[in-house]
């Protein structure tokens, strides 16, 4: 008898099980894949760092004495075990030339000697990188990429007092500027060619663009960090960890998968729940004719259990093997910038499979536990039929004065409510996975979040790649300022009413006490400090007062109204703490001094792009036009709208995100196909004998289908309403946890209402509405004689 | 007298695994407006199929079916759907009954669904009561349906059955499933309606219940093998005569 309900159970549903084992196949494969790529590439950048050589510390200097400056202070250092250093040589983001055209490069670039380098770097054949011969150069593969530059191009670099130019031969692992998130390039010559570079330099004007990398090995960090500080001309510095950090957006695809296989374990649970439950009180006179003669309830739980048991086995063996493939393609992906990143640890996707088995099974057995509550004598005479839900009568018919189909719709819904509150659950965790998707993207794009890179708010970026050459000098400030003046004025004569800024940004030490700290020092031309945001206080008014980011004032333990030295290289020292910010800048670490402070820009780390705020609220159409005007007057400089430059600034991610959206919204719409095709299947066959009964009364086909669809219609209206209520606490918990670790602290949202709430869910709407009326066509099939056949 | 059900060589066959079945067999009789018919014969005969072919909830294979002077074969299956929710009621022998509603919005349900019944939703309501006070059922009218007993229920059907005011009720074994004495307070009722005018149709395997009809045709292997007419006043004396004619026809 055992057998033969399974065998009559997998035959009758088979609909029914297919798409549940299509679930439990894509949740398996999508866990085992994704959380096999997150492990391996945040395992892979570990043993990266370790074959290639790097230490615990690390720090980039700016001219040929603070290197020498660090050296020999970290050298005096007892707790340094070892020191490494090479020298580089800088190049600006204009100084690449592709076939004639400046090739685009996020930032300063910095130019190593293969035989210098401190660390071991890789050629995309994952072999150690010891020659480069003259006229050659390995470069970072996004680099090429983003350009369009193929292997065995010549590309032409003037940096200092040299041009070279060079044969790409090929592409660099390189661990310490390799992430997507390192906006730095790294390019590999050859010593020779390096030392013409810095043979043609020697020139006191190009000082600045030799500097050093110092790899550090020791056993007091905070020692190391505070005697750093204290050196002029840091350009850069990073522990190991930070360096581990900045290869997390390498993995966003993979964590935008293990967010998906999350969503498709809870529905496949649900939908479990919902077919277990279905089944069984749809087979109470088997479990009564069972335990009248005398089976334990736990024997009959089994024999329902072993099915799913066998579904789930049978499904992570499928989505096991589909795993690997699938979790390569996105390793491929996600380790593209390590050397070490594709061993497949098969183990992870084995412990993956088990325990989505092992989760359905605990599963399984929660939702048989129903079995017990049939009484034999109970079961065989009415079953389900209606007593689990107590008293309806929350709705009447007498009393409606709606249509009786959609009367019933809603009695339906409320009378099992459960039942239906189940089905609800999925919808919403679909709609949610759009909206939350949708509202990042366009919270990544949305000109607020230039607060959060510590910038005043614009419409336009133009981004001058000679902002070096032309500023950094003592009076580059009042030179910047004194342009983005005139900037205005021609603005204004072209009829366009706008303010013109921008920011420059230093390395300085900050210390409060015996606290030091390195930290990205923010000042403004053309700006007032009330232009930005801040979390806490007031925004610095004098020059002798500062604004400082949650991060930087937590290291140094300061609060508002405290004083912190900051080595400015003038006569302000001594800083008032006035505001507290927030910057995604360099892992949260910022400071702000006031626009007025006089500062030598000889020593300026770089420049943010030239930016313009219309002062008229112009409209979109005038906007446009004002846009193609800037292109012209200003056809030098890389134009960008706030949002372009955003989604520039924090590499792409908007775009990989849109990637993941379009699939993802094609996924909730498969999803709930199915979950919808399983459900009205079961509708049919639970209400079979309803169906005909109204059939023989004289309800027509198209009622009863409009009966069914309005069902499904109000569970999805419902579905959405919940998820739009959800979505942005929901958003702070998932997305909000990756601008934390980058720096954020107060994270709002920005609500894209057409696309998040309005558009995608009623598109989702329309397909689900559409596929329950389609699979509720089944109902025509159903004679209305039947309801004589009904227990 | 008007002809309120008019049969003709009905035919209905079915096909299963490629083997014909003819279960009805050139079938002819009609049903005079008033009158209470039960249908008699062999479990298998053919009864039920009859039932649904002359109602329309199944489709004929030949033969002609009038349904007060229209076609019924030539009606398209919504048609048919809207001739039974205005026009026929049904009882069943199961009293089965949505089970998410409660007993008095069962029996609304057909009227509120029809669009040719006249009524008001506040007279609809006031009928049903009125109907549901007739059955001796108006103390459950809020009751789910699995909190009432079988008796009640079946008359809870036949109230349901008669809220848009049909031309003929069909019951298949309506008192099949009940014990006598609730079967005699049923068919009380279904005798009472019937003498206000309904025209009744039932499928029984009750010699007590077929001797309160009016006429009673016999069915075996789907012929009407014969008829008998209930004359007789005397009701002792009318199911003892019913008796002796079921014997001569093989019962
Ligand atoms: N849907 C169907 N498909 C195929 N054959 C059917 C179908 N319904 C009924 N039959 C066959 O038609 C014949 C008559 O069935 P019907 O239900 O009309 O008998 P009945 O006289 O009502 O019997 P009972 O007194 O047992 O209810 C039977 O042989 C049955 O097997
Ligand atoms: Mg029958």
């Amino acid at each position: 008898m055992y057998f033969g309900i399974l065998k009559r159970d997998l035959k009758r549903k088979k609909t029914m099980n297919t798409i549940l084992l299509i679930f439990m196949i894509l949740s398996v494969m999508f866990v085992s894949s994704s959380v096999n790529t997150m492990l391996s590439v945040m395992s892979a950048t570990d043993r990266f760092l370790d074959l290639s050589g790097a230490e615990d510390y690390f720090a980039a200097t700016i001219g040929e004495k603070s290197g020498e400056d660090a050296l020999k202070k970290l050298n005096e250092l007892d707790c340094v075990s070892s020191l490494k250093s090479e020298r580089i040589f800088y190049f600006n983001e204009n100084s690449v030339k592709y076939k004639g055209k400046t090739a685009e490069i996020s930032s300063n670039g910095v130019l190593n000697s293969v035989d210098d380098i401190s660390i071991r770097i890789y050629d995309t054949n994952k072999n150690e990188l010891t020659k480069v011969n003259d006229g050659e150069i390995y470069v970072k593969s996004s680099f090429l990429e983003k350009n369009n530059i193929p292997v065995g191009a010549e590309i032409e670099i003037t940096s200092g007092g040299y041009t070279g130019k060079f044969k790409v031969k090929g592409t660099v692992l390189d661990v310490l500027f390799g992430s997507e998130m390192m906006g730095t390039p790294r390019f590999i010559i050859s010593r020779n060619e390096f030392d013409k570079f810095v043979q043609s330099s020697t020139d006191e004007k190009y000082d600045m663009y030799k500097g050093t990398i110092l790899n550090i090995s020791t056993d007091d960090l905070s020692k190391v960090e505070n005697i750093v500080s204290g050196i002029d001309g840091i350009a850069f510095t990073g522990t190991r960890d930070v360096i581990k950090l900045t290869y997390i957006m390498d993995m966003i695809t993979a964590g935008v998968f293990l967010i998906v296989s999350i969503c498709l374990i809870i529905i496949s649970l649900v939908l479990l729940k919902f077919t277990i439950g279905f089944t069984i009180s749809e087979e109470y006179r088997e479990i009564g004719v069972m335990k009248a003669i005398g089976i334990r309830n736990s024997k009959i739980q089994n024999l329902y259990m072993v099915k799913y048991l066998a579904m789930a086995i049978f499904g992570a063996v499928v989505g096991f093997f589909a795993g690997i493939p699938f979790g390569d393609m996105m390793k491929a992906q996600s380790a593209k910038n390590i050397v070490s990143g594709d061993e497949n640890d098969i183990f992870v996707n084995l412990i993956c499979s088990a325990g989505v088995v092992l989760i359905i099974a605990l599963f399984c057995r929660i939702s048989t536990r129903k079995v017990k509550k049939f009484t034999p004598v109970d079961a065989i005479r009415n079953g389900e039929s209606g007593k689990r839900y107590k008293k309806k009568g929350l709705l009447s018919l007498s009393k409606s004065h709606t249509r009786p189909v959609f009367f019933m719709a809603v009695n339906d819904i409320l009378s099992g409510f459960r039942h239906f509150a189940v089905m609800t659950v999925t919808f919403v965790v679909g709609i949610l996975m759009i909206t939350i998707i949708i509202n990042t993207i366009s919270t990544v794009q949305s000109p607020k979040l230039l607060a959060w890179f510590s910038m005043a708010d614009c419409d336009v970026a133009l981004e001058d790649k000679e902002c070096i050459d032309k500023y950094n000098r003592p009076d580059g400030q009042k030179l910047r300022s004194d342009y983005l003046e005139e900037m205005e004025k021609t603005l204004a004569e072209n009829n366009i009413p706008a303010e013109c800024f921008g920011e420059a940004l230093f390395k300085l030490s900050v210390q409060k006490g015996d606290k030091k700290t390195v930290s990205l020092a923010f000042i403004g031309s053309g700006t007032t400090t009330d232009q930005y945001a801040y979390i806490d206080g007031t925004p610095p008014e004098s020059v002798d007062e500062i604004a400082i980011s949650y991060i930087t004032a937590d290291k140094l333990n300061v609060k508002i109204g405290d004083t912190v030295t900051v080595k400015t290289g003038g006569e302000n020292e001594e800083f008032i703490v006035t505001a507290l910010f927030q910057c995604m800048n360099n892992m949260g670490e910022g400071i702000r001094l006031s626009e007025k402070l006089p500062m030598d820009f000889s020593k300026v780390l770089g420049y943010f792009s030239y930016q313009i705020k219309f002062t008229d609220n112009p409209s979109d159409t005038e906007q446009n036009e004002r846009y193609d005007i800037i292109k012209k007057l200003y056809p030098d400089y890389k134009f960008r709208t706030a949002g372009e430059y955003l989604d520039y600034t924090i590499s792409g991610v908007a775009g990989a995100m849109s990637g993941t959206k379009d699939f993802i919204i094609l996924m909730v719409m498969i999803i709930n196909i199915l979950v919808v095709v399983l459900m009205e299947k079961s509708f049919l066959t639970k209400e079979r004998g309803e169906i005909a009964l109204m059939k023989a009364m004289g309800f027509k086909n198209h009622t009863l289908i409009a009966w069914q669809t309005i069902r499904i219609a109000l569970l999805m209206a419902a579905a959405v309403i919940i998820a739009i209520l959800l979505t942005d606490p929901l958003s702070q918990l998932a997305v909000g946890g990756i601008f934390r670790t980058m720096g954020a602290k107060y994270i709002v949202f920005d609500t894209n209402i057409l696309d998040a709430y309005i558009i995608y869910p009623l598109a989702v709407f329309a397909v689900t509405v559409l596929a329950s009326m389609i699979s509720a066509l089944g109902l025509r099939s159903i004679s209305s004689q039947e309801v004589n056949n009904i227990e | 007298m008007k002809k309120i059900l008019e049969v003709t060589d009905l035919c209905k066959t079915y096909v299963i695994n490629k083997r014909q079945n003819n279960v009805l067999r050139n079938v002819s009789f009609s049903i005079n407006e008033g009158e209470m018919v039960a249908v008699m014969g062999p479990s298998g005969s053919g009864k039920s199929t009859l039932l649904y072919t002359v109602s329309g909830m199944d489709r004929m294979t030949a033969g002609e079916v009038r349904f007060s002077g229209k076609d019924i074969s030539k009606l398209k299956p919504n048609d048919l759907a809207e001739l039974r929710l205005d026009e026929m009621g049904f009882i069943f022998q199961q009293m089965y009954m949505l089970k998410n509603l409660s007993v008095m919005d069962n029996i609304l349900l057909p009227a509120r669904q029809s669009k040719n019944n006249p009524m008001t939703s506040k007279e609809k309501f006031e009928y049903c009561r009125e109907l549901m006070h007739k059955l001796g059922i108006i103390e459950i009218a809020d009751n789910d349906i699995n909190e009432v007993s079988g008796g009640q229920l079946q008359r809870a059907c036949i109230c349901r059955s008669m809220i848009n005011k049909p031309k003929v009720i069909f019951a298949d074994e309506p008192t099949g499933a009940l014990n006598r004495s609730s079967s005699d307070e049923v068919m009380d009722e279904l005798c009472k309606i019937n003498s206000e005018g309904t025209t009744i149709m039932l499928v029984t395997h009750d010699a007590k219940v077929a001797a309160r009809c009016t006429r009673v045709l016999y069915i075996v292997d789907g012929n009407i093998k014969g008829e008998y007419n209930n004359t007789e006043s005397d009701m002792r004396k009318r199911e003892r005569s019913l008796n002796n004619w079921l014997l001569e026809m093989g019962w």
